[in-house]
């Protein structure tokens, strides 16, 4: 099921994202090309980690355990 | 330049109340009712005001570089520890999207409990991403037509709940506490006014740079007179102690309201407040993310980068809690300080250093 899911989850990154990627490679815009899978690079990860429950830190422990805490 | 539209001063203005005002609503009511009580009135007031040096300094800024934004700032003319505080800005706009995006998520699931919770997030993502794909003109008319409508819905509200149920003396005493919670609450309310750093990325594009200073205080205080009702209204209804124990103290609020004995349940309008508020407020910070990312890589659009954005805020709300207990914990203790450290702190510290930055600058330049 969560095999599934990745799968599905990928193809939908890709099919929204897969225009600006194709227009960024015609136009050899190599910078946006770069950002853009940089971006998509972090999604799949975060999408695989939340797919698969991955035992992580959450976002806000993360900057709870940076930030001084007030209280 | 990236961004050519230009908006009106008051349009500016408008989008800096509609992004404070619902964040106040939503979450700042429990956390400041629970920190100072009967006196949160007075922890709004003195909080506004303490957080008008943020709005003030940001302002300043913003005028001693004309038609830079706040990452065209720090990224361009404040060497390399610019150009890692506006990293640090630009992971500052992603956390806060993100928070709105959970928020807005966690809001509908108490009342599609349901639906899961990603239908949620796809469905303003959707939506905001069209919004910032459309530029800042869109945004700020959308939400000039928008804010004028929820004014009014508000207002009406306000009269209907002026019952017989709400009990004022329960504001009293005043400081009966003595002063600590309610500097407390001033500084969780001069936290909550941190967030106006996002203006930063809009100022550069209102037609009348110079007459900011009097538009964002008329701002703040806007902000502070729609925050006061919201405020005493469940206190003066349910006491302190037990609003303060809510998750959302206007939603009951405004569960209670009647009109004659034929209309009732005007909690939809609550939520067509909080979701036209909270669309308003994701698009603003997710406009300022691409923006930032966009002038910060010297791209010519930053329209190519809105839908992965998307995409990366869509993970990002469901990695960033577990529960709505974190979330909760989050919003008492680590937003606050959030909001101060970047609100205030770096905009008031880059205020005070950019006279040395500007004189390094033009030597240089005319070497």
């Amino acid at each position: 099921m969560d095999f599934f899911a990745s799968v599905i989850f990928f193809l939908l990154v890709l099919g929204s994202s897969g225009i600006e990627i194709l227009m960024g490679m015609k136009r050899k815009e190599k910078k946006i090309l770069c950002i853009e899978t940089g971006i998509l690079g972090l999604v799949i990860v975060g999408g695989i980690f939340s797919i698969y429950h991955v035992p992580n830190p959450s976002i806000a422990k993360i900057l709870g355990a940076v930030i001084p805490r007030i209280n | 330049m990236i961004e050519t539209g230009r908006i009106s001063n008051i349009q500016a203005a408008m989008l800096a109340v509609t992004s404070l005002t619902i964040i106040g609503h939503l979450i700042l009511l429990t956390v400041i009712i629970s920190e100072s009580h009967q006196d949160s009135w007075v922890a709004a007031i003195i909080g506004t005001i303490c957080g008008l040096v943020g709005t003030i300094t940001l302002v300043r800024l913003s005028q001693k570089f004309p038609g830079l934004t706040l990452s065209e700032i720090l990224f361009f003319h404040f060497s390399w520890v610019g150009k890692l505080i506006g990293v640090l800005y630009l992971v500052y706009f992603y956390v806060m999207t993100v928070l709105a995006v959970r928020l807005f998520a966690e809001v509908y699931k108490k009342i599609m409990e349901e639906t899961p919770m990603v239908a949620f997030m796809a469905v303003i993502l959707f939506l905001t991403a069209y919004i910032v794909y459309s530029g800042l003109e869109t945004m700020s008319r959308l939400n000039q037509i928008m804010l004028p409508i929820l004014v009014i819905f508000a207002i009406s509200l306000v009269f209907l709940t002026m019952g017989k149920n709400k009990d004022y003396t329960n504001l009293l005493p005043i400081l009966g506490n003595g002063l600590s919670p309610v500097a407390l609450g001033s500084l969780t309310v001069m936290g909550w006014f941190g967030e106006f750093v996002i203006m930063g990325m809009i100022f550069p594009y209102v037609e009348r740079p110079m007459k900011l200073m009097r538009i964002s205080i008329y701002a703040a205080l806007i902000t502070l007179v729609f925050f006061l009702g919201p405020v005493t209204g469940p206190i003066a209804l349910f006491g302190p102690v037990e609003a303060a124990q809510m998750e959302f103290p206007t939603f009951s609020e405004v569960r209670y309201i009647t009109a004659g004995d034929v209309l009732y349940r005007f909690d939809s309008i609550a939520i067509l407040f909080w979701t036209i508020g909270l669309m308003i407020r994701i698009a603003i910070f997710f406009y300022g993310l691409c923006l930032g990312t966009a002038q910060a890589f010297k791209l010519k659009s930053y329209k190519p980068i809105v839908i992965p954005y998307a995409w990366l805020i869509g993970v990002g709300s469901v990695l960033f809690v577990k529960n709505y207990q974190e979330l909760t914990d989050f919003l008492f203790h680590t937003y606050v300080p959030l909001n101060l450290i970047m609100g205030v702190a770096i905009p008031l510290l880059l205020w005070l250093v950019s006279p040395i930055v500007i004189k390094k600058n033009q030597k240089e330049d005319s070497l």
